[in-house]
């Protein structure tokens, strides 16, 4: 009876994991892109500024307009992964971290909106506002920045 | 609805939304410094500022006022002989004590400019014991309360922990006026108790070989070198130390303050600072006395001066979890003729060299976000402390192991132990003849 019981469930767990496994096959990659105001005559941001940016250091872009992150909101799949990715730090690791700057004195971090069409109004809004977004979320009122030279399709593209 | 206006009422929209951000008080939040994140222009309807369009400040340039601070409460205990002289500067015995109470106010001002403020609220003087020619004097601030009867009740002080504005032109041009924190090492930038690890600064940080805060101007900026490296310098003028350093310069010799750091972002961050501080010191009495007309004038009479140095270099790697933090820092300090102090009835104060450091390894865990860690610290001064003891070297060490955790965000909890060994000449009878131990627990929280 045990053994039987024991086949029945290394079964069902094997058919469980074949499925998760082809849906997530079948799913689309969840990818995000930087975004700038549709009339920026920005088309790249590496890494190294996307950090400094979302790390509220002091940054200018062409024309010399200040360069100002704007957040998705904590605990968003959208959020967790462009700290991951971006910053190195896990969601604690970064409310940590912003918590130690704000003791510190030093700047405050990047403005979290709490809705994607806000964010894209801010962004297309204000010259200097960087953003960022999932690639479904993305439409044409504002321009996505490739990163370090790849766009969202290469394989080296890092922000997924 | 024409297009324009339409815009101008999306503009309108998005800045009142902006503003709402930077004008909120900061509460705690799963975005820490962040007020909660507007899910709607429509919410933001009811905004008392009114921002049209074109108008529209740009980004730089809209404000805010923020209100945050932290605190800390704890427990400590050292173990040390009833009749030691270090009772004259710790506490020894258990007690229950609220340490830092800290508020402050950050502003974004516009244009460029933004300011700091950081009061302390503490219960000093009360109970401060300084050590006159007469003996130790405990200070008392009681007052009767006119709220109750006129009851005693102990009152307390503030501390300015540093008040400035600033201008930034740009990432590599800021400059700083006021009350700011000497820009050197790790903890003194640390400053507050949720960010720092272990409970208490090491002794050699609080002897403040570089002073802790400054009164004057400081000019700082980053450079992009990389990628991954970011360069920084900081300059100050400063009145430098001094007995009313905060307003007053008694010798008008400006202190010089000068830091460079290198932070490297790649497997991990990477952390390397070196400071130093050239200033001097003088404390002057003022006698009332008539001058050779007959008019009453004042005269200045010479207490203490003395030129000091100070350097400090500095490092920290985080990576994950692993954190890793060590500082060493010098002070060189000469008095000046007719500025020396007495040490004892037949002697004056020796010229000074202080050195020491610290350093600090730990690993914080995902559960509860907890952080063993251990300290160990060198510090050797000339003997000050003791009068009866020759001026020869003294060395001290401590160590430490503790445990720090955070398991929210703006609350962090530490429970330490520490032991302090001392390595001097004629030991016997010294208060430094055997070690001291301590055990210390604390809570800090941000709000």
């Amino acid at each position: 009876m045990l053994g039987r019981r024991t086949f029945l469930q290394a079964s069902a767990a094997l058919l469980a994991a074949g499925l998760e496994s082809e849906l997530a096959l079948a799913a689309p990659a969840y990818v995000l892109v930087p975004i700038v105001a549709s009339s920026s005559p920005m088309r790249d941001i590496s890494m190294g500024t996307l950090r400094r940016v979302f790390t509220s250091e002091q940054l200018s872009g062409p024309g010399g307009v200040r360069l100002v992150g704007f957040n998705q909101p904590s605990g968003s799949r959208a959020r967790d992964l462009f700290d991951r990715v971006v910053l190195g730090l896990d969601p604690d690791q970064a409310a940590r971290f912003w918590v130690d700057q704000r003791i510190r004195g030093l700047a405050r971090p990047p403005r979290a909106v709490g809705s994607v069409a806000l964010l894209r109004d801010v962004v297309n809004r204000y010259p200097g506002a960087v953003g960022y977004l999932a690639t479904s979320d993305l439409d044409a009122s504002v321009r996505a920045l490739t990163v370090n030279g790849a766009d969202a399709d290469a394989p080296q593209y890092p922000l997924r | 609805m024409s297009r324009s206006r339409a815009s101008r009422r999306l503009a309108c929209r998005v800045g009142l939304s902006l503003l709402g951000w930077l004008g909120s008080v900061h509460a705690q939040s799963a975005d820490p410094g962040a007020s909660p994140e507007p899910t709607s222009l429509a919410e933001l309807e009811g905004e008392p500022l009114s921002l049209t369009d074109p108008s529209a400040p740009a980004l730089e340039t809209l404000g805010g006022l923020a209100l945050y601070g932290f605190a800390d409460f704890g427990f400590y205990k050292l173990f040390m002989p009833k009749g030691s002289l270090l009772r004259t500067q710790l506490f020894g015995d258990s007690a229950f004590a609220v340490g830092n109470l800290n508020t402050y106010l950050s502003g974004e001002l516009g244009g460029g400019w933004r300011s700091l403020m950081e009061i302390r609220f503490t219960y000093l003087p009360n109970g401060s014991r300084p050590i006159t020619a007469s003996g130790i004097e405990r200070v008392s601030t009681a007052a009767q309360d006119y709220t109750n009867s006129g009851r005693v009740r102990n009152t307390g002080s503030i501390f300015i922990e540093r008040a400035w504005i600033e201008y930034s032109a740009s990432a590599a041009l800021n400059l700083r006026g006021g009350s700011w924190l000497t820009p050197y090492g790790i903890w003194n930038e640390d400053h507050g108790s949720p960010t720092i690890i272990p409970v208490t600064r090491p002794y050699v940080i609080g002897l403040e070989l570089l002073p802790e805060r400054q009164t004057g101007l400081l000019l700082y900026g980053s450079f992009f070198a990389s990628e991954s490296v970011t360069l920084r310098y900081q300059v100050g003028l400063s009145n430098g130390r001094g007995p009313i350093q905060d307003y007053a310069d008694l010798d008008e010799n400006k202190a010089v303050t000068l830091r460079l750091q290198l932070h490297h972002h790649g497997a991990g961050d990477l952390d390397l600072g070196a400071a130093a501080y050239i200033g001097r010191y003088t404390d002057l009495d003022q006698l009332i006395r008539p001058n050779g007309n007959g008019v009453l004038g004042v005269e200045e009479q010479l207490l203490q001066r003395y030129d000091e140095a100070s350097y400090a270099l500095d490092a920290r790697y985080v990576r994950g979890g692993l954190h890793l933090q060590t500082e060493f820092i010098m002070n060189e300090k000469a008095y000046a003729d007719g500025g020396r102090p007495v040490r004892s009835a037949t002697q004056f104060q020796p010229d000074d060299r202080r050195y020491g450091g610290y350093g600090l390894a730990g690993y914080r865990f995902d559960w509860l976000g907890i952080m063993p860690y251990l300290t160990g610290e060198y510090f050797s001064p000339i003997n000050t402390f003791e009068p009866t003891r020759a001026a020869t070297r003294d060395v001290f060490w401590d160590f430490g192991l503790g445990i720090n955790s955070r398991p929210t965000t703006n609350v962090t909890l530490k429970l330490e132990g520490n032991l302090a060994v001392f390595d001097i000449e004629n030991a016997k009878g010294s208060a430094l003849e055997h070690p001291v131990l301590g055990v210390q627990a604390q809570v800090a929280w941000a709000f």
